[in-house]
């Protein structure tokens, strides 16, 4: 199902907005201000999206030994502001050229790309990625800036799941720039694979810079871009299903929330889904659980229990077996498994805690 | 197969929680420090507010208006810091002096040790992180902070550290305790939200647990605000600080402060009712067998922090390689110790260890007391239980097991056979002064320590495989005086 969707382009997150099953999360605004208010700082935002980059060129002087002078700064957002798809069509193609600049070393191409695009044909369709920025030094290697707000103390990040998503997020835009790079005809070992992360140093908003080798997140997420099945496949699979007229009518909020969540679960009958605790943070998370929780699936629970499960159908069936029920031959390891620790449970439930 | 497995497979089909525990794991004070907290997005070192208090009917609410702005989050925090100090710190006001542990050297020691119960793990690393940032403040200067804030700060900071330490009970974090209780069909993310975990315990009549916990996991209990929440204080805040007019002063901020308050007034309520439900319920249960002793540990860390803190010794911020080693030893000795108290006090936890085959259970067939072996210069008693079991045994010949009534004196396997279609096992009692299972008694040995043995290294070297090209500078005081946001 995550596969149909990513082929078809549709946003998972905003498909189920309006039904009682919408996705329960959504950044604070403040969060989002923060963020905002930090990469306005590093780039020393004039407030009109002109940016003069001060703090960033001195962080970028002091850790990737960018001269004091000769710096050539260009801002692809204002160049072709928006996010529409022409824009970012726009922007990529202008990525491209300035890359095709950098790597040439001739005459004197910019060295600080801000708003990168970058485009992936995933699955048969185009995708665009925004790169914070491109740093770039003659007779260096390009590396790759992203821009976040969580704090660095005591040299260790507050939140690890965000240093985890943005070291992942940079590694993906040193992939997709390399691979641009290659496509031109240029060794892609022209991109570093260590990306400059800037993060606020402690309380306030002072930015640090720190580089960060991501080289094994991207060949995992090498693996992952390859395993997204091509849309036309896809389609194929489906036998006559139009899977691109059902996501209109269920992201089609005028409809009742009731004939958009049938028509889904509709979808997800023909197709199939996969659950799992790695699930969450997608908007289909409480719809997909839902399903589970209505077929008692075993995927309701942790992972590790789950695969103590393999062969049993449903989570009643398993009660059945752990209470002696006789198990068909597919079930049987699990069902004796389960037998055994029912039994062990009784007994202890008949035991006196020690005092 | 795990008892979890069971015990959530069952929860499904009856639609509420099963326990996994025959008793409590964990003291629960009467009369603990409650403290639930807001943040205002994913501001990290700050709360929006705190709710604090000895019991259900005593909530003290501390609001800052804008946490992001430090002379107004200083000033609301003050009130929190002083009932939390002088609740924290109350127990050292009567320390003495005494022994170590194991007679060693004498300590100054408080009779008993405070306890702060936080809805969940997420709280606990928030005051954490707020405590991280207090600890070191300067008291003089351009900027004095209050000492009182600063020592609030290393109470907290202390706290953070100390709660990964497994079985300890001077932080309870509620999802953490609850998960360890109970057994539900969730997985793992979903079980560190305690409105799901007390829905699923206990469910609306005629609705199914998971149902249930679904849905209350909609409205977060803190210190993570959503969306929706955060976007119902912004035009409060915003009117706040238009009002305001850039005062800090607290008379006028005290009195545009209302619309802020009751907002947090109303999630904090839900936070705190839930909080006090859940750990009245827990408190019903029976306490392990195990708990005042992980109780005696909790007393030393907390004088040994106690007076640290009196002595104003300054901590690193970071830990030295060294100490973090050191650190990470006691963290996963605490670990497996815990693990095995609790397993030796509960029959439920201990069913686990039969399934994997470190322990043993079944009747006493007969007692050899007349066995003797050959001491070093006369043969001594060494009395032999023979266990006719249940099951299979999977433990090795000579290894050392703990019989559940008894966790401290040990028996070695001596034999592995079969009588009767069964398996029978020889053990041989190592502490002649200890008492046996009768014959005929059903009984349970287990592998495992329930005392620790962890010593630290002496060793202040680094060891190789965790040498860095160049160590990291401290930077103590986390106040950045010339950027402040908002």
């Amino acid at each position: 199902m995550a596969g149909l969707a990513f082929a078809e382009g549709v946003d998972l997150d905003k498909l189920l907005a309006g039904t009682p099953l919408a996705a329960a999360f959504g950044q604070s605004g403040f969060a989002f201000a923060r963020g905002t208010t930090f990469e306005a700082r590093v780039k020393d935002d004039q407030g009109d999206g002109h940016c003069r980059y001060g703090p960033l060129l001195e962080l970028l002087r002091e850790h990737l030994d960018f001269e004091l002078s000769d710096v050539r700064t260009i801002n692809l957002r204002t160049l072709h502001p928006g996010k529409s798809r022409e824009a970012m069509a726009a922007r990529a193609k202008e990525t491209r050229r300035l890359l095709r600049e950098m790597a040439r070393c001739k005459e004197a191409p910019p060295n600080l790309i801000d708003g990168a695009v970058l485009e992936e044909t995933v699955g048969g369709r185009t995708a665009y990625y925004e790169a914070d920025g491109i740093a770039f030094r003659l007779r260096a290697q390009l590396v790759i800036i992203e821009i976040k707000s969580f704090p660095i103390v005591d040299g260790q990040a507050a939140d690890p799941q965000a240093l985890a998503s943005a070291l992942d997020q940079g590694a993906l835009y040193i992939l997709l720039t390399r691979r641009t790079l290659a496509s031109e005809g240029f060794p892609p070992e022209l991109v570093s694979t260590r990306m400059a992360l800037v993060c606020p140093q402690n309380v306030g908003m002072r930015p640090c810079l720190h580089l960060k080798e991501v080289e094994r997140r991207m060949r995992r997420i090498e693996a992952l871009l390859e395993s997204v099945p091509e849309l036309a496949a896809v389609r194929a699979s489906l036998g006559g299903l139009d899977a691109t007229a059902v996501f209109e009518t269920v992201s089609n909020r005028r409809r009742s929330a009731d004939d958009r969540l049938r028509e889904l679960h509709g979808l997800c009958d023909a197709v199939g889904t996969v659950f799992g605790p790695s699930c969450d943070g997608c908007g289909m998370y409480r719809f997909c659980r839902e399903r589970e929780f209505h077929a008692g699936s075993p995927n309701l629970l942790d992972e590790a229990a789950s695969r103590e499960l393999v062969g049993i159908p449903n989570l009643t069936r398993a009660s059945a077996l752990a209470a002696g029920a006789e198990p068909t031959p597919v079930e049987a390891p699990a069902a004796r498994a389960l037998a055994a620790i029912a039994a062990l449970r009784d007994d202890a439930l008949a035991r006196v805690p020690p005092s | 197969m795990s008892l979890a497995t069971l015990q959530a497979i069952e929860s499904f089909v009856s639609g509420h929680a099963e326990r996994t525990a025959m008793v409590r794991h964990r003291a629960l004070d009467s009369q603990p420090l409650m403290v639930c907290a807001f943040q205002l997005g994913g501001e990290p070192f700050s709360a929006a507010a705190i709710a604090w208090g000895r019991s259900v009917d005593d909530m003290h609410l501390a609001v800052a208006g804008d946490p992001r702005n430090r002379d107004l989050l200083f000033a609301a925090l003050e009130p929190f810091a002083r009932d939390f100090c002088a609740y924290f710190e109350a127990p050292w006001a009567h320390a003495q002096v005494e022994a170590g542990p194991r007679g060693g050297g004498m300590q100054l020691l408080a009779p008993t040790s405070p306890q702060i119960v936080v809805p969940n793990r997420q709280t606990v690393m928030l005051l954490g992180r707020l405590g991280r940032r207090l600890r070191f403040l300067p008291t003089d200067g351009p900027q004095p902070a209050d000492p009182i804030i600063v020592r609030h700060g290393a109470h907290l900071a202390f706290l953070r550290e100390h709660g990964p330490v497994a079985g300890q009970q001077l932080i309870v974090d509620l999802d953490g305790l609850l998960d360890e209780h109970w057994g539900m069909a969730l997985n793992a993310t979903e079980r560190s939200n305690l409105a799901a975990l007390d829905a699923f315990i206990e469910p609306p009549a005629g609705v199914h647990g998971h149902l249930a916990a679904a849905q209350a996991e909609l409205e977060p209990l803190g210190p993570r605000p959503d969306a929706e929440q955060d976007a119902r204080v912004e035009p409060l805040i915003q009117d706040f600080h238009r009002r305001r007019k850039g005062s800090t002063s607290p008379r006028v901020v005290e009195s545009l402060l209302s619309p802020i308050r009751e907002h947090y007034r109303e999630l904090l309520e839900r936070t705190w009712e839930t909080s006090w439900r859940c750990l009245e319920r827990e408190r019903g249960w029976p306490q392990a067998r195990h708990v005042p002793e992980r109780m005696e540990a909790d007393r030393r860390e907390y004088s040994f922090h106690m007076e640290g803190v009196e002595a104003q010794i300054r901590r690193r911020s970071r830990r030295t390689m060294p100490q973090a080693i050191a650190h990470v030893r006691k963290l996963s000795d605490a670990e497996s110790v815990v693990a095995t108290q609790r397993a030796a006090d509960d029959p439920l936890k201990m069913v686990d260890l039969i399934a994997s085959g470190q322990a043993i259970i079944g009747i006493v067939d007969r007692i050899d007391l007349g066995h003797t072996i050959l001491g070093p210069s006369r043969a001594v008693s060494r009395p032999l239980a023979y266990l006719r079991l249940d099951g299979e045994c999977f433990l090795d010949i000579g290894e050392v097991v703990h019989w559940d009534q008894q966790p401290q004196k040990s028996y070695e396997v001596r034999s592995i056979g079969t009588r009767g279609g069964r398996e029978e096992v020889c053990l041989m009692l190592e502490n002649p002064q200890a008492s046996l299972p009768e014959a005929g008694e059903r009984a349970c040995f287990f592998a495992g320590d329930v005392k620790s043995r962890f010593t630290p290294s002496p060793s202040r070297d680094i060891p190789w495989t965790h040498r860095t090209p160049e160590a990291q500078a401290e930077t103590p005081d986390l106040e950045d005086n010339e950027e402040q946001a908002a």
